[in-house]
């Protein structure tokens, strides 16, 4: 087992009271939280202030860990022989053990007020972010998780299901480290992002994307090719839309994984060509002519979307 | 078990036990029961059988996110409730500009959604 000096972690002498360390560590942990600092040796300095205040903020982790004496940072060492019988560990399983995981053992031994012998040590849990396209997240998918784990890096496959959408979370049982001394295993926490898709944007189980039109389809009414993540479908856009209109294709959404379906919403506008031809130009000029359609007087709202 | 029954839902389609709860949240019973009383944690029903209580699986995420914290800063559990109110107002409001931009078309001119209402002439 390896030596850490966790007073010089903390940065305080090892005479330092409670409330000298409990300022120390505070200090330290605003600096260097994860959630606040990005630097690539933030999460390991984190990590390693977080376990020495874990031992020194408990007054019996503290008085055992002040029974091994002072010694160099990373020396090799061998708890004291009376520590193996405490844990029901024989010396051999002490050199794959970390110096925390003892002081984590001892507060849960503590806690649950349990006798001696093997102490059970549940798993590790692991948290992460998955990003899925959308047709992924539609139909399920597999995807390969990396781990670092006491063995080194750990590749898993999870099963995405279908049905998740932006920031769904999901429990993987017991698919996290293995439990020790008949603990239960840790569990895998996943964190789902969508990846931006070209055409769709998605509210909940529901998608929305923008749909052009020409003014004559717009006016006239027209059936339009229009894509799904089930391949394309035909849209009736009735006459007389207005730019804005939301026309909904039920069930056409993301699949929410009971079942059922979001739906498919097409947000109209309408859009012109950049430049007219002569022809074009003539017809317009006579629409405009033959019309008396106002479209700032008040009456005219009866395509309300 | 199959594989669909290894993946919990962590949302409010789902719910967990007191003892589920404290399991993955690390906390005791005892102090989920004192976040009820905070007003902190809200059980959606307590089971007619054994009277325990019952969560929404909404609650985990930011439940874990808290103790994280609590952990994270040496903060007590009134603490741990208060940020879990905080967290849990974070996320609803996420998930709102996520919906609110989704129904925002892309290009440019979206004066149906955002500002001032077109103008109409008064006696058009």
């Amino acid at each position: 087992m390896k030596y850490k000096d966790y007073y010089a972690a903390l940065g305080v002498p090892r005479d330092a009271d409670a409330e000298a360390i409990k300022k120390a560590y505070r200090k330290l942990a605003r600096q260097y939280h994860p959630d606040v600092s990005k630097t690539a040796d933030t999460e390991a300095k984190f990590k390693e202030i977080g376990e020495a205040y874990a031992t020194l903020k408990d007054p019996e982790k503290r008085a055992a860990y002040d029974e091994l004496g002072r010694r160099p940072q990373g020396q090799e060492f061998r708890p004291p022989p009376d520590w193996a019988h405490e844990f029901g560990a024989d010396n051999q399983s002490f050199e794959n053990v970390d110096l925390s995981d003892l002081f984590d053992m001892l507060g849960r031994r503590h806690r649950s007020g349990a006798q001696r012998g093997p102490v059970p040590m549940p798993g590790r849990d692991y948290e992460t972010t998955v990003r899925v396209s959308l047709e992924d997240a539609h139909r399920g998918a597999k995807v390969n998780l990396n781990f670092e784990d006491e063995g080194g890096e750990r590749t898993l496959e999870v099963t995405i299901p279908p049905g998740v959408t932006e920031g769904q979370r999901l429990r993987l049982r017991g698919k996290g480290g293995k439990g020790r001394n008949g603990g239960a295993d840790g569990d895998i926490y996943l964190h789902i992002t969508l990846a931006p898709h070209p055409v769709f944007r998605p509210d909940n189980h529901d998608l929305h994307f923008d749909l052009a039109l020409a003014p004559w389809e717009a006016a006239l009414g027209a059936e339009i090719e229009v894509p799904t993540l089930d391949g394309p479908v035909l849209l009736t856009v009735p006459p007389s839309t207005r730019s804005g209109r939301k026309l909904r294709l039920r069930g056409r959404g993301l699949s929410n994984g009971k079942g059922g379906h979001g739906d498919l919403y097409a947000i109209v506008h309408i859009d012109m060509p950049a430049t007219l031809t002569e022809r074009e130009r003539e017809l317009f000029k006579e629409l405009a002519a033959a019309s008396h359609f106002n479209p700032r007087a008040v009456a005219a709202k009866e395509n309300a979307s | 078990m199959t594989a669909a029954a290894q993946v919990a839902w962590l949302d409010a389609r789902e719910t967990v036990s007191v003892t589920e709860l404290s399991r993955v949240s690390g906390l005791t019973p005892a102090e989920l029961q004192e976040l009820v009383e905070y007003g902190a944690l809200a059980p959606v029903q307590r089971t007619q059988v054994t009277a325990t209580l019952v969560f929404s699986a909404a609650c985990v995420a930011p439940l874990r996110h808290a103790v994280r914290l609590r952990t994270d800063y040496d903060l007590d559990l009134f603490m741990v409730g208060i940020l879990l109110d905080y967290l849990q107002r974070i996320e609803d409001l996420e998930k709102q500009v996520r919906s609110l931009k989704a129904q925002l078309p892309k290009h440019a001119h979206a004066p149906h959604h955002e500002g001032p209402e077109p103008w109409h002439e008064p006696h058009g």
